[in-house]
């Protein structure tokens, strides 16, 4: 379960009990604190969106002061220290919780130097899910090696969850791979102060900070990883970044975004990955099998190897995502160029 | 020492964006005497990471402390309004305040040695008269 305590710590003593009082077992259910200067304190849990209020009384409305203390304990007294999180709208605190910032921008040269004026909070509460890749692992390997893996997903899927949870696995007994992790944004390891706040297992790396593909080729130089694993591969660089690392021999664990498999196969960067045959399993997570369920597992060749508990799977789309030249064969898939 | 006390303050903001918890307490290291102990009594409080906020804590500590301390009315009012702009700021902008510290202390200095210049000499011709006055009406 997550550790609240940073939390707690970085608002107003007041805000906090308020918050404790009205929501229970916070370990295990809240997932968002959304603060907005003027409007009432929202909190999302489980069972969805509620107010801070006692009884019939009026909902806790976040004040200016709120925000500016929340803001303050939130940076230990230290905005300057933040200014490259702040130009990214987020910072990550101690337990791997992140705490996005809205506000007015001050823009140099055509980009967000830093945030002023903050009006608004949205804390993540970040929660680590062991155990949800058990059961997909073992379809993720071929001859006792880890194949080439790329997880599909559309947002709130679980997607980063679960490549957390795989690094984790894969780093840790009886695998112990040496896996290193290229974590642009800190969201798989939850880096606060140089220490990964999340379980990443006994034999991975992390890299955070720094584009993926600049990540991905210093892990490749100096840390000899047996698997790298990427989150959410979007620029021509990544991929291009991914192509060397399956050229070098390294096993690749990584990401897509796609709303729909459909939108996933107009990427022109997967389109390429996928010519090339650099992928060799597909996890399909899909909004009809609920987060952190895994639709589908295919092979390379666009087999279905694992279907998820639902059974209306989605055949035709699967199906049509898999045509790379619009024309159908008894290979699915990989159509050599 | 207040000056290289900033001046180092600087460095650890500037150069390493250390917490500012952390920043005060290398400084406190570095730093010796009462200076140093200031910066470390509020280094510790600020981890401590109670409601109040920088400012509040940097000025109990140093109102407190100044009573012990060489220092005018005026040197505390300028570290206090130094305080105000703790921690909220950016990068760019708490340097300018330090900076604009360290260059009203440098002009308090300024005028604290021209003053001594200027009344040095005669406290010390007027200690001479006095002594040779003293002879004489000993005589």
């Amino acid at each position: 379960m997550p550790n609240l305590q940073s939390i707690w710590r970085g608002m107003p003593q007041q805000m906090a009990k308020r918050i404790q009082d009205c929501i229970t077992n916070a370990e295990e259910t809240l997932q968002e604190i959304r603060l907005r200067r003027d409007k009432p304190l929202l909190l999302r849990s489980t069972k969805g969106w509620q107010y801070v209020q006692y009884g019939t009384q009026a909902p806790y409305t976040v004040t200016g002061s709120d925000i500016k203390a929340c803001v303050s304990l939130l940076s230990g007294y230290s905005l300057y220290a933040f200014e490259e999180e702040l130009r990214q709208g987020f910072l990550t605190i101690a337990g791997g919780h992140r705490v996005g910032f809205c506000g007015k921008a001050v823009v140099e040269d055509g980009r967000i130097r830093t945030l002023h004026q903050i009006s608004s909070l949205n804390i993540r509460i970040a929660r680590e899910v062991f155990g949800c890749a058990d059961e997909m692992l073992p379809y993720l390997f071929s001859d006792g090696q880890f194949c080439h893996t790329l997880i599909l997903s559309p947002p709130g899927c679980g997607k980063t969850t679960l490549l957390r949870e795989m690094i984790h696995c894969l780093a840790n007994a009886p695998y112990h791979y040496t896996v290193g992790v290229a974590d642009e944004r800190g969201e798989i390891a939850g880096m606060y102060e140089g220490v990964p706040q999340m379980d990443l297992g006994e034999c991975s790396d992390v890299i955070s900070g720094c584009p993926k593909a600049a990540g991905m080729e210093l892990l490749l130089r100096s840390m000899s990883p047996q698997i790298i694993a990427v989150d959410e591969l979007g620029r021509e660089e990544d991929f291009f970044a991914a192509v060397d690392t399956v050229h070098a021999g390294v096993r690749l664990l990584c990401t897509v975004h796609g709303s729909c498999l459909e939108d996933v196969q107009k990427r022109p960067f997967v389109r390429k990955l996928l010519e090339m045959g650099a992928m060799e399993r597909f996890v399909l997570l899909s909004y009809n099998y609920g987060v952190g369920n895994i639709a589908q597992i295919l092979d390379g060749n666009g087999n279905c190897i694992y279907n998820g508990r639902r059974e209306n799977t989605d055949d035709e789309a699967i199906r049509n995502f898999m045509h790379i030249d619009g024309e159908r064969s008894d290979r699915h898939f990989f159509v050599p160029a | 020492m207040l000056q290289r006390a900033i001046m180092l303050l600087g460095g650890e903001i500037g150069y390493l964006s250390a917490p500012l918890a952390e920043a005060l307490e290398n400084v406190s290291y570095k730093i010796s005497g009462e200076i140093g102990d200031v910066f470390q009594k509020i280094s510790k409080q600020l981890q401590k990471r109670k409601e109040q906020t920088a400012e509040e804590i940097w000025n109990v500590i140093w109102q407190k402390e100044a009573k012990s301390m060489y220092l005018t009315a005026e040197d505390i009012q300028m570290v206090l309004e130094f305080g105000k702009t703790l921690g909220y700021l950016d990068k760019q902008q708490q340097e300018h305040s330090m900076q604009r510290l360290l260059f009203d202390l440098e002009q308090m200095e300024k005028r604290i040695t021209h003053r001594l210049q200027k009344n040095g000499k005669l406290y010390y011709r007027m200690g001479i008269l006095c002594g040779l006055l003293l002879i004489v009406v000993l005589l």
